[in-house]
């Protein structure tokens, strides 16, 4: 069947000016960071672009400064591992670490990077195998029919399409506020989650704003929840190397022994990282316990739209949001 | 059994050792010898086009454009086989009824499952195979298809093999007592449940992979094979392509796991020797991952309907069972599809005196990739329905589950005897096994420790098998049936002139071992250093003739093989030694490579070796020394030589996530005499490993119309080393009286006997709750669900 790899060019820019010349000479150029997303498109031959650019080499897109604001700037192509790792991202951001240490094996972590986590294709196996649905450009959505096998699909705002974000660290950096740095063709642009992960209602094909000749440059997460409370979970089929059914995470501050602030994000459960403003709205002001644990499952997965087969997401939802809040105690 | 009897004493025995794999480091220093190493001149690559549909009428494969395409020397059909290979039809006599359809290596007309090999290309290398593959214009037709084995009995199921009427392939039933006046006591108490078995595959870590080449000029095929049983192919090849079968040649070197995989006839390779023969050059053909789900062997795929009945002392009174397996399109070849339901239905309950026994199995054919053995054929199925049911039953009437199990376990000195199903058991040890398992695993503090969790919210489970596992199988497995398949093994022994042992055998090595453990039973029987024994397996130029390593054989069968000619040869010597020593040979033996008397060394076995094969004028005319001994073994007194074993599992789970943790796992085994106890532990553990897979992560999953919807390695789950528990593994030694060796198997134990353990664990985790699971695997969503929380 298909094991090797269509044919392309590949180059390897030292630098952003090159990369950039680069992506304005080839119209289908693909931008490969790790790689542990692209290499499996091109093996299995369902995207087949014609020339490969390899930003491993640009020295801006690595490593992991302090900001002014106490928060971090983290390049794009900063790898799973160093993340995970980091002493700095462990002690003003654990839900990140967390999130970035629960990716996949060792060895992808080793390879994979930050920006290519947030910026990954969805998992959607219909999709992948290549049957041509609305976001492979046709009109038809093969997960969403009587028989189809969805349990791994959305809850919430699907739009055609029901795929649903695969990326750990995507929620967690939600969750902290972080902004993704981009630099286009003209000019460089710094967007909020909300902007950088889109959903099928503003472009079926893609998952990011990202647009051909942007290059994701680094992510920015604010000083904003540097140390506050931090939860991150992840529950999955099999418990390593493995994407989310559903994931969490929450940063909070306590005041007084009730929540003063609170960001909650759920992954997993539609094509962005889902805000859960319901239980944040709700849980604010209040003192963690088991009284509020009720109340915030009754309202985790409110407007949730389960499809044939992911019913099951839901107790988990409304569980893991009842956990984190837990964490709090 | 005749034969030497002081072997296991010797100084230089090197049997009941952890000896070191003597490959380890070529295999490190990745200098292996895999199928994919080799290329050779004018080797041409194999890529296939596969069905995508379940069931599809074949209309026309426009096959110019990929012929046109660059590299591309030709693009063959089913059409183009016909006349080349002879049709094959996996049936054995032995299984009454049993019914298959003819097989081609390439679809002809229909299409029966997705990734069923349509067409393949043969270019100079295989991105250009797999370019022009692309290119091949299918004209299919879908058509409507029997996915769900459940229903592909139904009167308005589509019939896969319209001359069959239906799509049953096999049916057998078991009755022995009288099952339904015990069900009907008024003194017994009955659990019913409905057990799935999910389908899942091998996963060996090197795909299924040929080098096919064939020289016209003697019209004989060598086949690099990447497999389990060369003599068993070579007579395949032979007869399907028609070619005199020692005008083919099976090699097979290095290969990384197989696990029963790859033991079977795939159209792809038996497309890639046609292709060879066809062309007169190499092909190679190595399976991408994701055509190895797509057309490896599946594996499981049961429903089962099981009751039993038992009495308020805790005894069993009678067992029901209903068995339904879909087995694919076609019953496999040689070894069929029915032999794991047949399994089935002789090892429920096997370890228990049960008087009272009806199973009734029935095979299915259904528009799914084939089905057929898989380590430890059958077993977990038998295993999880007899103890899964008795955790159950013990659950219903108050008792303790080793208790349980202590009052139906057949005693230990009650044998020889037979099962319910009629298996003839001998040297069995459950009693003690089990004694020995609770006592390593600190039974009593683990139940304690439990129920004080427990008030504190947290869930953990303790389960347990009992088991049998079939080994070291005679000629009534396959041979009786008309399978060319070889249940005898031969071993050859021979002298070399610097003294150094080059042995060889007909079991197979893949990665389990096998070659160490013939390398210590020669050095150690016949007493040189092991460093001095070379092994060959696999080819069947120089191999003796036999039937390689599967249901765990190898060491039991083989082993004794070589046992025997280890010994032989060592007579053969002394006999030369005393002539040349002028000495009695009763009063000479052979320690670390010298033939010694009471006084010590006498003379090195290379003086001895180079005096026979240079200096024969030294020697008297009258003495024809031979320095080469070949002897062959084969079990005769049982159809199979069983072994036992007990096992436990611990798990939490955690109630709001459906996340199950085994946190200990333990394992004692009894394949009798160990020969090399950390292999055995290793395999004991893989196949623990393994079996967990089945339990908790590993599944074919399948839309209704057919298609696999998890092949690839990210979203098929395998277990993964940092998920995976402590396996603790104990050894209880009950030689089988069936050979000197007394080696029975030990392959397949944890497989066959893990997936029960963890069941019934997850199901002790889960009563209080008021819920229990009986499908495998047991994912998050299941065990939400069993909650009642979905």
């Amino acid at each position: 069947m298909t094991d090797v790899m269509h044919n392309f060019e590949l180059y390897q820019p030292a630098s952003l000016a090159d990369a950039q010349e680069l992506l304005g000479d080839h119209d289908d150029a693909w931008i490969i960071a790790g790689g542990k997303d692209s290499l499996d498109w091109f093996k299995h031959r369902v995207k087949q672009p014609s020339v490969l650019v390899d930003i491993a080499a640009i020295p801006e897109l690595h490593g992991i400064r302090e900001e002014a604001d106490g928060g971090l700037y983290i390049g794009a192509m900063t790898t799973l591992t160093e993340v995970a790792e980091s002493d700095l991202v462990n002690a003003r951001f654990p839900a990140l670490a967390m999130a970035a240490s629960k990716v996949a094996s060792p060895q992808i972590r080793n390879a994979g990077t930050l920006g290519g986590n947030v910026a990954q294709d969805t998992r959607c196996t219909y999709y992948r195998d290549g049957f041509p649905c609305y976001r492979a450009g046709g009109n038809t959505c093969y997960a969403n029919t009587p028989t189809a096998m969805n349990r791994e699909h959305t809850l919430f705002e699907a739009s055609r399409c029901v795929a649903v974000t695969p990326s750990d660290t995507g929620v967690a950096l939600a969750a902290l506020g972080a902004t993704f740095h981009i630099q286009g063709r003209r000019r460089d642009r710094e967007v909020s989650a909300d902007e950088f992960f889109i959903g099928p209602d503003v472009d079926i094909e893609r998952m990011t704003s990202l647009e051909h000749r942007d290059i994701l440059l680094g992510i920015r997460v604010p000083g904003t929840w540097a140390g506050a409370h931090q939860y991150f979970e992840k529950v999955a089929d099999r418990n390593a190397w493995d994407f989310a059914l559903v994931n969490i995470a929450m940063a909070a501050r306590m005041e007084g022994g009730a929540i003063a602030e609170v960001s909650m994000v759920c992954g997993a459960v539609q094509c962005t990282p889902r805000r859960l403003t319901d239980v944040e709205s709700l849980i604010v002001g209040e003192t963690p316990g088991e009284e509020l644990e009720t109340l915030v499952k009754r309202v985790a997965s409110s407007g949730a739209k389960p499809l044939n087969y992911n019913h099951f997401k839901i107790p988990l939802m409304e569980n893991l949001a009842a956990r984190a809040v837990r964490s709090l105690v | 059994m005749t034969g030497p009897a002081l072997i296991f004493d010797k100084p230089n025995a090197y049997i009941g050792q952890s000896t070191p794999r003597a490959d380890t480091n070529r295999l490190l220093e990745g200098r292996g010898r895999f199928v994919d190493d080799i290329q050779l001149p004018r080797m041409l690559h194999a890529a296939f086009l596969r069905s995508p549909y379940a069931h599809a009428e074949i209309r026309g494969l426009d096959t110019s454009a990929a012929k046109a395409a660059p590299g591309v020397v030709r693009v063959l059909t089913g059409a183009d086989l016909e006349g080349v290979v002879e049709p094959y039809v996996g049936v054995l006599t032995h299984l009454k009824g049993l019914r298959s359809a003819p097989q081609m290596p390439l679809a002809v007309d229909r299409a029966r499952w997705q990734g069923e090999p349509l067409a393949m290309v043969l270019a100079r290398s295989r991105a250009e195979a797999e370019d022009a593959a692309a290119l091949i214009e299918a004209d299919l037709d879908p058509i409507p298809a029997a996915c769900d084995a459940e229903t592909a009995l139904d009167p308005d199921a589509p019939v896969i093999h319209p001359e069959f009427g239906s799509n049953l392939a096999w049916e057998r039933l078991v009755d022995v007592g009288d099952v339904d006046a015990a069900f009907a006591r008024d003194d017994v108490q009955v659990v019913s449940r409905t057990l799935r078995f999910g389908r899942h595959t091998g996963v060996t870590l090197e795909t299924r992979a040929a080098v096919a080449e064939y020289d016209p000029s003697e019209d004989r095929l060598t086949f690099h094979y990447s497999g389990q049983a060369p003599h068993m192919m070579q007579f395949i090849f032979a007869k399907h392509l028609g070619l005199a079968e020692e005008n083919v040649r099976v090699v097979a070197n290095d290969v990384g796991g197989s696990f029963g995989i790859k033991i079977h006839t795939y159209g792809d390779e038996v497309a890639t020797a046609a292709a060879a023969k066809l062309l007169g050059r190499p092909v190679k053909f190595v399976a991408d991952r994701y055509e190895s789900f797509l057309s490896d062997i599946h594996a499981r795929d049961h429903v089962v309907e099981a009751r039993m009945a038992v009495d308020k002392a805790g005894k069993i009174v009678a067992l029901d069972f209903d068995d339904l397996t879909g087995i694919g399109p076609y019953s496999m070849y040689p070894r069929t599809s029915a032999i794991e339901a047949n399994q089935v239905l002789n090892l429920t309950g096997a370890p228990y005196d049960l008087e009272n026994y009806r199973a009734r199995g029935r095979v299915v054919f259904q528009n799914k990739n084939m089905m057929c053995q898989y380590r430890a054929v059958g077993h977990p199925i038998a295993m999880a329905i007899c103890d899964g049911l008795l955790e159950d039953a013990a659950a219903k009437i108050g008792m303790d589950v080793v208790e349980m199990r202590r009052v139906n376990l057949m005693r230990d000195d009650s044998y020889p005897r037979a099962s319910a199903s009629g298996m003839k058991l001998d040297d069995l040890s459950h009693q003690k096994a089990l004694n020995v398992l609770v006592e390593t695993m600190g039974y009593d503090a683990l139940r304690a420790e439990q129920a004080e969790l427990r008030a504190r919210g947290v869930y953990r489970g303790i389960g347990f098998v009992s088991m049998v596992e079939v080994t070291n199988p005679s000629p009534m497995f396959y041979g009786i049936g008309g399978a060319p398949i070889a249940s005898q093994d031969g071993a050859t022994v021979r002298l070399d002139a610097g003294g150094g042992l080059r042995v060889s055998s007909s079991v197979t090595e893949q990665g389990q071992g096998t070659n160490a453990i013939l390398a210590q039973i020669a050095a150690g029987v016949f007493g040189v250093p092991i460093e001095r024994v070379t092994v060959t397996t696999g080819d069947t130029d120089t191999v003796p003739y036999g039937g390689g390593t599967w249901a765990s054989r190898g060491a039991g069968i083989g082993g004794e093989a070589m046992l025997q000619a280890a010994h032989a040869l060592k007579e053969q010597v002394l006999e030369v030694a005393a002539v040349m020593l002028q000495s009695d040979a009763a009063t000479l033996d052979i320690q670390n490579g010298s033939v010694v008397d009471g006084s010590g060394a006498r003379m090195t076995l290379s003086d001895l070796a180079r005096t026979v094969y240079y200096r024969g004028n030294e020697l008297p005319s009258d003495l024809k020394p031979e320095l080469i001994a070949t002897r062959h073994y084969r079990v005769t007194d049982f159809p199979f030589v069983f072994t036992n074993g007990a096992m436990a599992a611990h798990v939490e789970v955690d109630t709001e996530t459906g996340l199950v943790k085994v946190l200990n796992f333990w394992a004692v085994e009894d394949c009798g005499r160990v020969i090399n106890p950390k292999l055995v532990d290793e395999q004991v553990r893989g196949g623990v490993v393994q079996g967990i897979g089945g339990a908790l992560y590993e599944e074919c999953i399948y839309s209704e119309d057919g298609q696999l919807m998890n092949a690839t390695m990210a979203d098929y789950l395998v277990p993964m080393a940092v998920e995976m528990p402590d396996i603790v593994v104990r050894h209880v030694e009950t030689p089988t009286k069936t050979s000197v060796l007394g080696a029975k198997g030990a392959g397949e134990a944890g497989t066959g006997g893990a997936p029960a353990a963890v069941m019934n664990a997850v199901n002790d985790a889960l009563r209080p709750l008021g819920a229990t699971l009986w499908q495998m695997p047991m994912t998050p969503e299941r065990i939400l669900k069993a909650l009642g929380k979905v």
